[in-house]
């Protein structure tokens, strides 16, 4: 007897009971359906992740002092910085958040951000109109700013801010540039921000502590030559090491990456554990299925079946379940990705290899768990199953 | 076609040993009619199952159509059953979710016979047993007796050497039970070696021979006379006409 003979018997037992094949292959839906769409939903979550990373700037170096230890940054540092060979650009930042602003009879609370002309190419901030900082004006100490996108919708209402005046903590200050919308990243509303010159920041805040020094790295593969070349700067500069944290944004990718990834692996294996227990499922219907049919095997075996025939009869036709269960569950698993995307604005990504892997998993549960109850069926006396009533 | 020599069926060793079968010799040529009977616990279920190719005798020699089948495996008595062998049972035992076609087409499956050529086939043996105008119904749209020519259908498609009958009208009255005899007398005619286990007198008296068993022996084996063949065939035949 061929395998199409096989198939097609299987194929024959499973329509002749489709409630009960559906609730079996129940389990096998709900785990390939939960492997497919968690990994989207944790691939989603990667993907985003690693792309508003990458928007913080090019070959982006964080530098930030340990200020309880001592390690106090001033816009000193930043020349120090611009000499080595493997930095191309550096951004200070002095800032602080909740600071008034006014313009006419409306107010609003901002971070002003003091820093210099290399700001938006660091950080990879674009304008949207006017223009940036210049190197002068940072030097003249010039009562300049450039607003976030959201401070124009919110303080202005709309009206071109160009050549306005805005009061920052009761000082005044002209606008001359707004910055393209950024969104939040990482939890950071990035569009909430008002840059003026470092000098200016210095005398309205009343402190020459640097938050942050942006450094950019000459290349990316730099980018760890570089982080080694700050250390040693700030170490001869405060005769210790280790008084500043220096963080790279490969570093930071790498982290997020690895953490995203564990986070995928677990949701993933979660779900396959709820694929192995659709194979239990599998196991114990088939068990039911042959007690139930061994009169219908005891008449098979007496006119002729071979033990595997029987074998490849229930074999088959728990891989056909698992099969069907398996196409289901991408198909639930697809929707139910879909559904999360477009309800909840989550990115998902759908990636073959874990349809493939949940599938492929779905297809060896099904041989696995089925080759117990064939196996029985197979074995069974034909006598003993004739009389089976 | 059919030998039995020296047939011993143990149960259980040493003290303990039940024989079911002793010393079982029967010849069986081929075109034969033959009765199997015996009260229960007799043995005949026993032989039957031997015969059958069921079960598998402690000792001695067992040729069905030249081949010694003693000491086949299980597989190979499979094989055995299908190509050699049809089974008629008391219960008709066929498969309720399949046609009635599908049903007498199952042993040409496990024989390997290409779909087209078992649906002719089982056609065939379907048209022989009057049931030509009932290709597609389900077994639980067949009374008793077309149920059982079903399964006498199954057991012929592949034209084996020996029908093998088990009560096969134990479940029927009497007039599908004479169907089903005037069936089987047919079939002989045609030169189909038939056996048919049964306790039924009036079953045994269609057969051409009536082989007694009791206590696992063979205690007589005789032919029946011609008069009283003719006598039952004489009813089968006004059966026939009535119907």
């Amino acid at each position: 007897m061929n395998i199409w003979e096989s198939i097609r018997i299987a194929w024959h037992g499973i329509k002749g009971n489709k409630i009960r094949s559906l609730l079996t292959i129940l389990g096998v839906i709900i785990g390939v359906a939960a492997v497919i769409s968690l990994i989207s939903i944790g691939q989603g979550v990667t993907q985003k992740v690693s792309s508003q990373i990458e928007e913080l700037g090019t070959n982006l170096i964080v530098v930030t002092g340990m200020r309880n230890l001592g390690g106090v940054l001033t816009k000193d540092d930043v020349p120090l910085l611009e000499k080595a060979e493997t930095i191309s650009k550096v951004a200070p930042s002095l800032s602080k958040s909740t600071t008034p602003i006014k313009w006419q009879n409306a107010t609003l609370e901002v971070t002003v951000e003091g820093t210099n002309q290399n700001y938006p190419d660091v950080r990879n901030f674009h304008l949207l109109d006017g223009r940036f900082l210049t190197e002068t004006e940072v030097d003249q100490r010039k009562k300049i700013a450039v607003i976030a996108q959201k401070i124009v919708s919110d303080l202005f209402g709309g009206v071109n801010p160009i050549g306005e005046t805005i009061l920052i903590n009761g000082q005044r200050f002209s606008v001359i540039g707004v910055m393209e919308p950024k969104g939040e990243v990482l939890g950071q509303d990035l569009d909430n921000y008002v840059f003026i010159p470092l000098t200016s920041a210095e005398r309205l805040l009343g402190t020459t502590r640097l938050n942050t020094i942006y450094v950019q790295a000459a290349s990316s593969d730099q980018a760890s030559l570089a982080i080694a070349e700050i250390a040693a700067i700030f170490e001869g500069k405060f005769g210790k090491p280790d008084l500043v944290r220096i963080t790279s944004q490969d570093q930071l990718l790498g982290t997020m990456d690895s953490m995203s990834a564990t986070l995928t692996m677990m949701l993933g294996a979660i779900a396959g554990i709820s694929l192995l227990v659709g194979g239990i499922g599998i196991m114990n219907i088939m068990l039911v299925s042959v007690t139930e049919r061994t009169r219908e095997i005891g008449i098979r075996k007496a006119i002729g079946a071979k033990r595997r025939d029987i074998l490849a009869q229930f074999l088959v036709e728990s891989i056909i379940l698992s099969i069907s269960g398996g196409i289901l569950g991408i198909v639930i698993g697809i929707i139910v990705s879909q559904v999360v995307s477009s309800s909840l604005g989550w990115v998902t990504i759908i990636s073959i290899w874990s349809i493939l892997l949940s599938f492929s998993f779905a297809v060896l549960v099904g041989i696995f768990f089925g080759i117990y109850p064939a196996l029985k069926a197979s074995k069974l006396d034909p006598i003993v199953a004739l009389r089976h009533e | 076609m059919l030998q039995l020599k020296g047939i011993n069926k143990v149960y259980g060793k040493n003290e303990t040993a039940v024989f079911a079968l002793k010393n079982i010799n029967i010849t069986v040529e081929e075109g034969d009619f033959a009765a199997i009977m015996g009260p229960s616990g007799s043995g005949k279920s026993t032989l039957m199952n031997v015969l059958g190719c069921l079960d598998k005798a402690s000792s001695g020699e067992f040729w069905i159509n030249g081949h010694e089948v003693s000491q086949l495996n299980d597989d190979e008595l499979a094989v055995i059953r299908n190509q050699h062998i049809g089974f008629i049972f008391q219960g008709f035992n066929l498969l309720p979710t399949l046609t009635a076609v599908e049903n007498v087409e199952l042993p040409l499956i496990y024989r390997g016979v290409a779909k087209e050529k078992r649906r002719k086939l089982a056609i065939t043996a379907l048209e022989q047993v009057g049931l030509a105008n009932r290709l597609e119904h389900r077994p639980s749209e067949l009374s008793g007796g077309q149920q059982q020519r079903v399964a006498i259908a199954r057991a012929i498609a592949g034209n084996p050497a020996l029908l093998l009958a088990d009560e096969p009208t134990g479940n029927l009255d009497s007039r599908s039970e004479l169907e089903i005899l005037s069936i089987f007398q047919e079939l002989n005619d045609k030169g189909m070696t038939i056996l048919i286990v049964t306790h039924d007198e009036v079953v045994a008296e269609h057969c051409k021979r009536i082989i007694r068993v009791r206590d696992g022996e063979v205690i007589q084996d005789q032919s029946v006379s011609l008069e009283s063949r003719k006598d039952a065939l004489a009813h089968l035949q006004l059966v026939n006409m009535g119907g």
